[in-house]
């Protein structure tokens, strides 16, 4: 037997691909057969379309049975994703549009104006600026202490995230461990209400008619341009008392307030940043139940928990106009029921933001969750531009140093809670 | 001789798999190992897709250069990419040299289009960014209008804030352009300085796209419109196609020094070989007249579609 012989036989698989690789493309000529056709009154139909498949036709041939299995793992072994396509189980028809933690709207402030129809001031109402007072230098030093606990001497230590510098892309900077920025916002704002509230016991304010949540969802359900609107707030402390805040403008200066217009956004619709999605949650979420011990919110501390964010303009601010008005829709809601639009009395809430350096402080008075309405604005808010707690606070040379401590955050954080106190009075 | 080499095929198609034949080779050929390793290693499962491209749907080539993920809406989110080196993604095979390495990249999906109403007033876009893209020379604008918001390339007098518009209609006479703007080409004046420009109507630009390049709009005749290219050399378009008045931004990208060899392997290209002389050879300077002007989409009837047919054989 010669070996040569069968070496050389044409391989029949390999000749006909490449006789399948030349030939495998045919173009269809147009002969003017489909005029024809229809001047003689018959219709003319695309192949694919009558199918009705999108690509041609793949060619059916059986399959060897010699061919192994190639599945190794049995697929029920293996961890399922749930596919974020109509057989998800919070799948809709519908898109809606979904607003959460993670939401930067593309434009800042003037873009969460238009979505929660409100009217922006740019500094905190006269009743709580009446409230703020100088404080004595020991509380100052109890919160100094508290800053050096909460960002330096904390015994946690975590891997933190990835270190990024603009300037030097790709560069690796070796992981440090060390404290998560959740846990130094939480220690610092409980040091802070804590240090609040030894104050005020001297000053004869009784600071246990009040109670705090952390860290639970909140959801309120509205309508936004014709479809079913998501805002959700969920890294955020809150802090219930007996009785509501009582509005802060009302009457004549209040409608004069809301005859304003709003910042032109053209050529933008206001629904720019938050996109339409099919998949969310219907379900109104609100941690306290009408009737309980405290049951009317009377603040809401908002966390920025995320490291290395890029923000630019007024996005912060935006953010804590919607979160404010998240957590008083979803209150309001709670309070007259899911399908309320003119509130018979209005919410009014006070709000924090931070990253724990810096400090937004703001007051929020809903009254109307009607998004379409014709009415330009409906609801107030006032904010007070960011203040910085400290500039430096870090190891130098192994020591604890805390430098450019800033007095005037802790005492516009009194007196926003003094003024609550003194409504629950 | 001849029976040895018999012997060794015959083993060789009996054992088809590959756990017995590492068994049977162990015994005919002991071999002096200081681990124990009676046991075959069984084949691997992978947990990365290395080879996504070939069953995940979406997975596109841009030249040989890279493979990129798109989804199936436009998004302006960073989309996933797999670098190619300059090989062919189907073959395998290597296409052109030079390419290799590189610092990771995420590739920003630009929208090429700019379509405007051809009656009425002109669609309105708000810039809200200027940024880099490393996969490009040029800088690319986040631009936004109703709910949309996309990136087009940036050209050089943008600016954060502006309003730009895009126009179809075709005037009697030419107007007067504003740079940013996209307008048709048979409704700018000649002499206009355009970027991004169509080479057939409606299926996004594909001239002067590179940092700073830009075309010249040298004569009308009758519908049609002639640019002179960033190489001089002539092309006649149809006057419908559109194009951005004004050069793109980034305009001193090509006097940048890249500074070492090793910043030019960062950016993806390999050594050079050091054969390519400047003055001889195949790229030595020749006096030659430009080729005539090149007419594009003059065919009256459409496109000859071309259908594949596929098969899958069991050889």
């Amino acid at each position: 037997m010669r070996l040569t012989a069968v070496v050389y036989s044409t391989h029949i698989g390999n000749a006909f691909r490449q006789v399948w690789k030349v030939q495998q493309k045919r173009k269809i000529l147009e002969y003017g057969v489909k005029e024809k056709l229809e001047a003689k009154g018959l219709q003319v139909v695309d192949a694919v379309d009558f199918l009705n498949l999108k690509r041609p036709v793949p060619s059916i041939l059986p399959k060897l049975k010699s061919q192994p299995d190639e599945k190794l793992i049995d697929d029920f072994l293996l961890p399922k994703s749930l596919k974020k396509d109509h057989t998800h189980p919070d799948w809709h028809d519908e898109p809606g549009h979904v607003y959460h933690d993670h939401c930067w709207l593309l434009t800042g402030l003037h873009e969460a104006q238009h979505i929660s129809k409100t009217f922006v001031s740019n500094n905190l109402p006269d009743r709580i600026t009446s409230f703020k007072s100088k404080l004595p230098e020991e509380v100052h030093k109890q919160v100094q202490q508290a800053i050096l606990n909460a960002h330096v001497l904390d015994a946690l230590q975590v891997k933190l995230p990835k270190d990024i510098d603009i300037k030097r892309p790709g560069w690796n900077y070796p992981r440090v461990y060390g404290l998560p920025r959740w846990r130094r916002n939480v220690q610092l704002i409980s040091k802070m209400f804590h240090t609040a509230d030894s104050t005020l016991a001297g000053q004869n304010i009784d600071a246990t008619q009040q109670q705090f949540t952390s860290q639970i969802m909140i959801r309120a359900l509205l309508t936004l341009e014709g479809r079913p609107s998501v805002f959700e707030a969920r890294q955020n402390t809150l802090v219930f008392g007996k009785k509501p805040l009582q509005p802060y403008l009302d009457g004549e200066v209040k409608a004069e307030q809301l005859s304003k217009p709003l910042p032109d956004i053209y050529p933008l619709n206001r629904t720019i940043s938050l996109h339409g999605k099919n998949i969310y949650r219907m379900e109104h979420k609100f941690p306290v139940r009408q009737g309980a011990p405290f049951d009317r919110l009377t603040m809401g501390v908002f966390y920025i928990n995320k490291p290395f964010i890029k923000t630019s303009g007024t996005q912060l601010e935006a953010r804590l106009l919607l979160h404010a008005f998240t957590v008083a829709a979803a209150h309001a809601q709670q309070l007259y029921g899911k399908d309320v639009k003119d509130l018979p009395e209005p919410v009014t809430i006070n709000c924090m933001q931070t990253d724990s350096r810096n400090f937004y402080f703001a007051c929020f008075q809903l009254h109307s969750l009607d998004l379409d309405s014709s009415k330009a604005t409906s609801n107030l808010f006032w904010i007070e531009d960011a203040q910085p707690m400290f500039t430096k606070c870090d190891y130098v040379d192994n020591q604890p140093v805390l430098e450019g401590y800033n007095p005037q955050v802790l005492e516009t954080l009194m007196a926003l809670y003094k003024s609550q106190m003194a409504a629950a009075v | 001789m001849m029976q040895q080499l018999l012997n060794s095929f015959s083993r060789l198609c009996v054992t088809n798999s590959r756990l017995t034949l590492s068994q049977c080779l162990s015994v005919k050929f002991p071999t002096l190992s200081l681990t124990n390793n009676t046991q075959p290693q069984l084949q691997q499962i992978r947990c990365i897709n290395k080879l996504g491209y070939l069953t995940e749907p979406g997975w596109r080539n841009i030249g040989n250069k890279w493979l990129v993920k798109f989804p199936e809406e436009y998004t302006v989110k960073k989309l996933p990419l797999m670098k190619l080196a300059g090989r062919d993604p189907t073959t395998g095979k290597k296409v052109y040299g030079g390419l290799g390495g590189g610092h990771k990249k995420k590739y920003r999906w630009v929208d090429n289009v700019r379509s405007g109403p051809k009656e009425g007033p002109p669609s309105v876009e708000k810039i809200l960014r200027l940024q880099y893209d490393p996969c490009r020379s040029s800088k690319i604008a986040l631009v936004a209008a109703g709910d949309r918001v996309r990136y087009i390339l940036a050209s050089s007098t943008m600016k954060v804030g502006d309003l730009i518009s895009t126009s179809g209609h075709i005037p009697r006479n030419a107007i007067r352009p504003k740079e940013g703007d996209a307008h048709p080409l048979g409704a700018l004046p000649v002499g206009t300085e355009v970027c991004c420009v169509e080479k057939f109507v409606g299926e996004g630009a594909s001239i002067a796209l590179a940092a700073g390049s830009r075309a010249l709009l040298v004569r009308k005749v009758g519908e049609r419109c002639i640019l002179q290219l960033p190489s001089k050399q002539e092309l006649s378009l149809k006057q419908e196609c559109m194009a951005t008045v004004g050069h793109l931004s980034n305009e001193d990208h090509n006097t940048k020094h890249i500074g070492s060899p090793n910043r030019l392997r960062w950016l993806g290209f390999r050594p050079r070989s050091g054969l390519w002389h400047r003055k001889d050879g195949r790229h030595g300077r020749k006096i030659r007249p430009l080729p005539p002007i090149k007419v594009l989409d003059s065919r009256k009837s459409d496109k000859v579609i071309e259908l594949p047919l596929t098969i899958k054989t069991f050889f």
